[in-house]
């Protein structure tokens, strides 16, 4: 038995040796040279194991990508596709995603791919005799309804099969890819901010303008995040209250002119942020880098590292400080920091608005899209995979903002595929039914999809734990704290099942309604902005330190906004006094307020931010002022 | 159907209406709540609505008219019955419109006020209220029905019992228990009331006085109320230019500098009048470029975003939109909207950022002192060639 076992070994050994050494090449899908109609989707890296590229049509198939590689050596290939049905939750018939491999033009053994498969895997498309080292691959869609590739692989072993778990996979990719063991440094900095959402765009801005050599790491190719041309949301909550009038001052700067959900692309001025950004010589910015792990030392961290998002490229980043401006935390979860994510109960903090039980439910993300009239009749194709729609239940409507909004009853990080592909899926299925089987649907006879959301825009996951955890009774009973920083004033803004939705789709509800509690402007304490446990860390954004009920109010990006500007006036009293975000609370407060009575403005912008600025305003309580805090 | 009668004496109009229209039993005519219609001077013009569903009201419109003869407003006084379940209590009030048929108040006599539940009459902010709701075009009162009024506590037993039915005619008037989501849209404890007003505001009188006043227009009588002084007036007119822009070329000199108004509700009107047809010509388009130095800063970048819609526009206005950044009456956060404009002008006639005019101005701008500013235009010009 024990000569067998041995014997069989020395087989897997050798057949690992061997399938190691042949010949084969691995191509992610994303580093394609050319495109064509194909976007890249890094939303789900960190879940999948790699960004990649889908097919983003609304129905109609997008252009071939392409791209031309050398393989090893001429001769039989097997090819394997990692690919899968996106739309498998919901169905099980055949899914709507396919799309064929070619090389050199001509398409693989016919072998349709994305249309089956309820995980990512790796599809076999077959053997082909390959005559030429140098040859084009490409992708062509057959539908454009998002078919998705994240990697192709040659190999001329019949058993060398790609690993689909994803340590496995990791280590593989990593290999074919070979990519180095030690990670090239991008440069020291005094502070590294992540996320080139609104708050982390503004913190950059502010500690650069301040003096401080800044890394700003982006995953997406345009800054603004929820308010970029990617997602679309519009700006909210007002700027340059009190006690500090000048907050608000950056957001004006970078802030588009036009209010608006899902308008066109041009409402949201990438090009406004980005070059405010290029703008300051204290700046570094890496767009489509996503950072995906971090080193500590002690209760700090010392590196971040990030991978380009087409070139898999890895860059680390080393600063005395870092701030968290991701929207889901990552940075703080990476470096273990305490977090929330869901409803507290009423018992954690006393909150009128908390349920009784605390739960994992969250607001939701929005799949925003809108609709334009042709000048003739076009077609959509039919789309039915799942959901059905008749006259009672379809949204009769020509445009989908931020009430179409998915996935409050599922994890908003390690399910967030599945919440946006939701979120796509019931925009095709019921334009799909309004255009061809609705008994209107001569209204929409020559109305065509415009513009469909692919990024989705998020509400709310993780809640980085700070020294204070900002609560409803804080706002409503207008507590200030001796730290008082950025305002907020929007209402506690809490989002729900729509219940009409949900009588017509239970469990399965895409659209939302809102609950508001107004309130008087309110400054959010500094210590809500860094971590309680990750010494260096600071946070902007809808991550911050607060309630569930507590973010309803804070979430909204000229709030987020300031948060980012407060962070870098933070950051620069740390770096000058050498010091944590703590330390700058318990020793250099005054600094800090100094600075925000100041503002990091630096243009002569007037303020137009006039839209969005959220309802009426709630009642100012007596201001219950905190006495200062114990250094003890 | 509606027959007009011009009453030639000019006449405090209040005398006339008292003497011929009040009902007998409101012999003071006193101004109730506080706007006082019935006072104000003019030329009253009686229009008889033929035909009228309103069968217990006056069949008369009113219309009060200044020297010009335009109109200040048309008011028509009503009786109406507000009813629930049967039982049905008669308001008496006058109704007044604009004079571009947008509500504009009502009045009635202080003896015989609104009423609520409790029969305690209206207090001042219930007043204020009840206007607030009735200009609201398109309040959610619109779309319901009578029967949506009640909530479904209310069972068909409870109304039957006239004990019960007279029970809920105290909690809340004649409405019943005011449904909880129409609370807030509502006078409170007088659903009905705001319902039957609501729906007389905007109900067959205001269909006549639209066909009065639509009868009317022509570009002389556009003309006439664009030189009036008072805002209803001017964006009454600037409403009719939108809808039939043939008018503008007209009135254009009138127009035009509404836009640089200090009103926000006029200038942001006047916009809405221009059309990018209309810029099409290189003199206009600098006419209305150089609005933008007195007009309000969000007008500025609205006249921006006019010209991003012209299709063809001159290389001197693009030049004069420069201009004007260059000299400060554009801010920093403006600077990518005009390129906006050069952009699409590049694509449709290529060359344009190298005429001289405009490419001195260009390289002026990448070599500004202002980073922001230097890069956005550096990068501008190379993404264009």
């Amino acid at each position: 038995m024990r000569k067998f076992v041995a014997i069989a070994l020395v087989l897997l050994i050798v057949q690992w040796v061997a399938a190691k050494n042949s010949p084969s090449l691995f191509i992610e899908a994303e580093s394609f040279q050319n495109k064509g109609g194909w976007v890249v989707d890094q939303q789900f890296m960190d879940l999948m194991g790699s960004p990649y590229l889908m097919a983003h049509g609304l129905g109609t198939p997008v252009a071939d990508a392409t791209t031309t590689v050398d393989l090893p050596k001429t001769g039989r290939y097997t090819l394997f596709v990692r690919t899968y049905n996106w739309t498998s939750p919901w169905t099980e018939k055949e899914g709507p995603g396919k799309f064929q491999v070619s090389i050199d033009g001509k398409i693989l053994n016919n072998k349709v791919l994305g249309a089956t498969g309820n995980r990512w895997e790796w599809q076999e498309v077959g053997k082909i005799d390959i005559g030429t080292r140098r040859v084009t691959v490409g992708l062509h869609d057959l539908t454009g309804f998002n078919g998705r590739c994240d990697a192709i692989y040659f190999t001329m072993d019949d058993e060398d099969f790609p690993p689909d778990e994803l340590d496995a996979l990791t280590a593989f990719r990593r290999e074919k890819l070979g990519l180095p063991e030690t990670v090239p440094s991008a440069g020291n900095f005094d502070l590294v901010v992540v996320g080139g959402g609104v708050a982390g765009t503004t913190a950059a801005l502010t500690a650069a303008r301040l003096g401080l050599k800044v890394a700003l790491i982006q995953d997406r190719p345009v800054l603004g995040g929820n308010n970029s041309s990617e997602v679309r949301v519009h700006l909210g909550g007002r700027i340059n209250l009190d006690p500090y009038p000048k907050l608000g001052d950056v957001v004006n700067e970078i802030a588009p002119l036009r209010g608006g959900n899902a308008q066109p692309g041009d409402y949201y001025e990438d090009e406004k942020k980005l070059e405010m950004v290029n703008a300051e010589e204290n700046i570094s910015l890496f767009l489509n880098y996503r950072a995906f792990s971090v080193e500590k030392e002690g209760n700090a961290i010392k590196t971040v590292v990030a991978r380009h998002i087409e070139t898999a490229e890895e860059l680390s980043f080393s600063a005395p400080l870092f701030a968290d401006c991701t929207g889901d935390g990552t940075v703080g979860y990476l470096a273990g920091a305490d977090f929330a994510m869901g409803r507290e109960s009423k018992a954690d903090f006393n909150e009128p608005t908390a349920p009784e039980q605390p739960d994992k439910m969250t607001m939701g993300a929005s799949v925003q899209w809108y609709s334009k009239e042709g000048e003739k009749h076009c077609d959509f194709p039919e789309f039915e995979y799942g959901i059905e729609f008749n006259d009672s239940n379809v949204q009769n409507v020509t445009m989908g903002e931020w009430t179409w909004e998915t996935g409050m009853n599922y994890d908003q990080i390690f399910e967030f595929e599945r919440i946006r592909d939701y979120g796509m899926l019931v925009v095709y299925s019921n334009w799909s039914y309004l255009k061809n089987r609705s008994s209107f649907r001569e209204a929409y006879r020559n109305r065509y999809l415009e513009w469909v959301a692919y990024i989705a825009g998020k509400r709310e996951s993780r809640r980085l734990i700070g020294d204070v955890i900002l609560k409803e009774q804080d706002i409503t009973d207008f507590v200030i704290y001796p730290d008082a920083s950025a305002p907020t004033s929007w209402t506690i803004d809490l989002h729900y099942p729509d219940p009409e939705n949900s009588e017509h789709f239970p469990e399965a509800e895409f659209k939302s309604i809102a609950v508001h509690k107004a309130i008087h402007p309110y400054p959010i304490p500094y210590r809500c902005l860094y971590s309680r446990n990750v010494d260096n860390l600071f946070m902007a954004g809808r991550n911050i330190s607060v309630t569930h009920v507590a973010l309803g109010t804070v979430r909204v990006m000229r709030t987020t906004g300031m948060m980012g500007e407060v962070v870098g006036m933070a950051a620069s009293v740390a770096r000058k006094n050498d010091t944590t975000p703590r330390g700058v609370y318990l020793n250099h407060l005054e600094s800090l307020k100094r600075l925000m009575t100041k503002g990091a403005g630096k243009y002569n912008i007037e303020n137009l931010q006039n839209y969005n600025l959220g309802g009426t305003l709630g009642p100012k309580k007596t201001n219950i002022q905190i006495p200062p805090y114990d250094k003890e | 159907m509606t027959k007009s009668s011009r009453t030639i004496l000019i006449v405090v109009a209040f005398l006339f209406i008292c003497g011929f229209l009040l009902p007998p039993g409101n012999p003071s005519g006193t101004a109730f709540p506080s706007k006082d219609f019935l006072h104000m001077k003019g030329t009253v013009v009686t229009h008889i609505v033929e035909n009228s569903t309103d069968t217990l009201s006056e069949n008369r419109i009113l219309e009060l008219q200044d020297d010009d003869g335009m109109t200040l407003w048309f008011g028509r006084y009503f009786y109406k019955d507000i009813c629930v379940t049967g039982i049905c209590r008669m308001v008496k009030l006058w109704i007044f419109w604009d004079c571009a048929g947008n509500y504009l108040g009502i009045q009635l006599d202080e003896k015989d006020p609104l009423t609520k539940s409790d029969h305690t009459p209206f207090e001042p902010e219930d007043y204020i209220r009840l206007d607030q709701i009735l200009a609201d075009t398109l309040s959610i009162l619109k779309s319901l029905r009578y029967e949506d009024l009640v909530t479904d506590e209310i069972t068909q037993p409870e109304l039957d019992d006239n004990r019960n039915l007279m029970a809920l005619f105290e909690v809340d008037g004649y409405s019943s228990a005011t449904s909880p989501t129409l609370k807030e849209y509502v006078v409170k404890d007088a659903v009905y009331t705001c319902y039957t007003l609501w729906h007389t505001v905007y109900g067959e009188t205001r269909a006549h006085i639209d066909d009065i006043l639509e009868s009317r227009i022509d570009a002389a009588y556009v003309k006439q109320l664009l030189m009036k002084e008072s805002e209803n007036h001017k964006i009454f007119a600037l409403d009719i230019i939108r809808r039939e822009n043939s008018f503008l070329s007209e009135c254009d000199f009138m127009v035009l500098p509404l836009v640089g108004s200090l009103d926000r509700n006029i200038s942001e009107k006047a916009l809405l009048a221009i059309t990018p047809q209309y810029l099409s010509s290189p003199e206009k388009q600098l006419q209305f470029v150089n609005l933008m130095d007195h007009a309000l800063p969000e007008i500025k970048y609205e006249i921006i975003y006019k010209m991003q819609l012209v299709d063809k526009v001159s290389t001197a206005a693009v030049a004069l939109l420069l201009d004007k950044f260059m000299s400060g009456k554009i801010s920093s956060g403006g600077l990518n909207q005009i390129f906006k404009i050069i952009s699409k002008q590049e694509l449709l006639n290529k060359g344009i950022v190298n005429n001289r005019e405009i490419e001195s101005r260009l390289t002026q701008l990448s070599n500004h002192p202002d980073a922001y500013t230097a890069n956005l235009t550096r990068n501008f010009m190379k993404s264009i060639r």
